[in-house]
């Protein structure tokens, strides 16, 4: 550090330690008076084995090397030295008798830096020693300016790890090969759960690498946790990560995304890709790429007003479908002849054999790349698509909770005095983008100091609200989904008739009793849509046979009673906890 | 050098030459190539049939250039990039935020 703030060293008698080495002490004792005089420190070796004890021993800032000695020669010597200093620069001058080029020649050559035929004057001595000060601090400044930049990147990295990667969900079905350029390189990982067990999983890209591509990096990671965490939608989610970079990042810095929304019934999943090579959907056995998903979006951070609910785009996948990411650097991945790996290569490597994805990718990169540096972070992700990557819903928890509260009796009236009612109606246009339940949540959170079971509480309105957007305003058959490819037809015609939409509407009614030791919340949602069969769901229930759908399941499980009404357009639902359950 | 520049003799237009790769290293060139030219109306015209590798770095540069011509009500215009860079410029999306010619 101190060549950043210390000025060039000329003061007299503190330009540094000088070593000399000669044969001859007369020659020693000469250049040593003139060195003194010119303010060095002096120590003396009598020939190249000498010079390198006393090198080590007194570590020297300038170096005078004769070339003939006994023992060592001052070639053998120099070469040495420069090995020993390593990456720190100590000039090496030599002063010798030899006048012939090819001699000379050599003495650059195994590392001096000049080199002065003897007999010499003071004065050009002297220009001599001041030329190689110059290049000595300057080497200096910028190995304290290199050391600087380290560290800034090591307290970087260590901000990323902590505030970034460390939450991550890891899991042993999501595999990594991971390779940054730099400490800090530009591709990130970041993966959560939502509230619903959906697993979310970002691979970025930003711009460059080191700390400029590092800054987006914490607001991008934050706001993707915070979003995916209170169950917005993937868009919604991908909106919130551009307009916070639009606004914080300069021009020209920006992030490239890919994003995969596994649902928790591993039914379909939900992808975008803005700006980064395909998204692979492979077999089981990782031998056939089924799917592509191309880029259809604009990096993140660049346009603030790009709607993600055009671009992101659903799958149907099976069990064990592996969905793979990559960033760019393993395609423009070069070789020493300047060749890049290219798509064809790393799709062959991917497939080539059963379960061995990235492994082999992993090997065929390393064959490939022999001996050339990375120019650019290399990031691949694969994620298999098995119920292990979910979390467990603690149904016995969430069942512990309802069975302590059934226990209790019914509220009396003082209690149920304390209570919070509010209304929501979302109408029209409004639906096209509306995603109120986190929003419910928020408000719920805010307006109590008693602690929600928030994830349940999201559970139970997602389904009622979805229910009454999907089935009754936009009139979808869920029977669709069973079909092939059923989930993009059923999703496809879903964003259709949800761009064509502009009347139809949802009423969301939540009151809120706040209770000591627990609480309930009576939901009422009621659509402007024809109404459903209620009383052959209601049929089934009864019987236990619950039609499919987690969402349903739950719904039935989770709520002490769910009512329909005539015509099967309104649904009451009553949920109960306890918080000492 | 990997960046040159030309301004036609009516001033209006100013061709800028990406040779080689267009990466972190010609940030400096490639700012200068179009800093000084304020005109309005002026209109820059990249030339990448000389560009052998682009990378996001020279992507934010592109922006940095449509900012810079989006402030004197100019123009970019991107030409003859090689298959492989137009396809860079596809996967972007950058085919939308500029013309390729």
């Amino acid at each position: 550090m101190e060549a950043i703030t210390e000025p060039a060293r000329v003061a007299l008698g503190n330009r540094g330690k000088a070593l000399v080495v000669d044969d001859d002490i007369t020659n020693r004792l000469v250049l040593k008076s003139m060195l003194a005089k010119s303010g060095f420190e002096v120590i003396q070796a009598e020939d190249g084995e000498q010079a390198l004890l006393k090198y080590t021993a007194g570590r020297p800032d300038i170096v005078f090397m004769d070339v003939m000695m006994p023992v060592m020669d001052g070639f053998e010597a120099a070469r040495r030295i420069k090995s020993l200093a390593g990456n720190e620069f100590i000039p090496i001058i030599f002063l010798t008798a030899l006048t012939d080029e090819k001699s000379l020649a050599r003495c650059i050559e195994v590392g001096g830096d000049d080199f002065l035929s003897k007999p010499f004057s003071y004065t050009l001595l002297e220009a001599k020693i001041q030329s190689m000060e110059r290049i000595r601090d300057l080497n200096r400044e910028v190995a304290g300016l290199y050391r600087q930049i380290q560290h800034e990147e090591e307290i970087a990295e260590r901000i990323f790890n902590g505030a970034v990667t460390n939450d991550n969900v890891m899991l042993e079905q999501i595999k990594t090969l991971l390779r940054p350029a730099a400490i800090f390189s530009g591709d990130m990982l970041l993966t959560t759960y939502s509230p619903t067990r959906d697993l979310h999983v970002l691979l970025a890209d930003f711009t460059g690498h080191g700390l400029a591509a590092a800054l987006g990096a914490l607001p991008a990671s934050e706001v993707f946790r915070t979003m995916a965490g209170k169950g917005f939608l993937v868009e919604e989610i991908l909106r919130g990560i551009n307009r916070k970079l639009h606004h914080l990042l300069p021009t020209g810095l920006f992030m490239a995304a890919q994003y995969v929304c596994i649902n928790s019934d591993l039914e379909y999943i939900t992808v975008c890709n803005c700006g980064m090579p395909d998204i692979l959907l492979l077999d089981a056995d990782g031998r056939h790429i089924s799917t592509r998903i191309v880029s259809r979006g604009l990096p993140l951070g660049i346009d603030p007003d790009v709607d993600y609910g055009e671009i992101r785009e659903y799958r149907t996948i099976n069990r064990g479908d592996r969905v793979v990411l990559a960033s760019d650097g393993v395609i423009e991945a070069t070789n020493i002849n300047g060749e890049m790996f290219g798509e064809k290569r790393f799709e062959q490597a991917l497939c080539e054999k059963e379960h061995e994805t990235l492994k082999s990718v992993g090997e065929a990169l390393d064959v490939f790349c022999k001996g050339a540096t990375p120019s650019d972070d290399i990031s691949l992700v694969e994620v298999q698509c098995v119920p292990e990557i979910l979390p467990v819903w603690d149904m016995q928890v969430l069942l512990h909770e309802k069975a302590e509260a059934k226990d209790k009796p019914a509220l009396d009236e003082n209690e149920m005095a304390d209570s919070l009612e509010f209304n929501l109606l979302v109408e029209g246009r409004f639906l096209r983008n509306a995603d109120p339940v986190p929003l419910i949540i928020n408000h719920l959170v805010d307006s109590t100091d008693c602690e929600l079971p928030r994830q349940t509480l999201f559970v139970i309105l997602s389904e009622l609200f979805v229910n009454a957007l999907d089935h009754g305003v936009l009139e979808l058959d869920s029977a669709l989904k069973h079909r092939d490819e059923g989930f993009e037809h059923y999703f496809k015609q879903r964003d259709q008739r949800l761009a064509a939409l502009d009347s139809g509407q949802i009423r969301i009614s939540v009151r809120l009793y706040e209770m000591r030791e627990g609480g309930r919340i009576d939901i009422q949602v009621e659509d402007s849509g024809a109404g459903f069969d209620y009383l052959a769901w209601e049929a089934k229930v009864a019987e236990e046979s619950v039609p499919s759908g987690r969402g349903i399941y739950l719904l039935h499980q989770l709520c002490e009673s769910v009512t329909y009404y005539a015509p099967g357009n309104r649904v009451f639902a009553v949920y109960r906890w306890d918080n000492n359950g | 050098m990997a960046v040159t520049s030309e301004v036609s003799g009516d001033g209006k237009t100013v061709t800028i030459k990406v040779a080689g790769r267009f990466d972190f290293s010609e940030q400096k060139e490639f700012r200068e190539a179009y800093r000084n030219h304020t005109t309005p109306g002026q209109q820059f015209q990249v030339d990448l049939s000389g560009t052998e590798y682009m990378d996001s770095s020279a992507l934010g540069m592109l922006l940095l250039l449509k900012e810079h011509a989006d402030s004197c009500k100019g123009k970019v215009e991107l030409n003859k990039p090689s298959e492989a860079i137009r396809k860079i410029l596809e996967m972007t999306n950058f085919n939308r935020q500029f013309t390729i010619n």
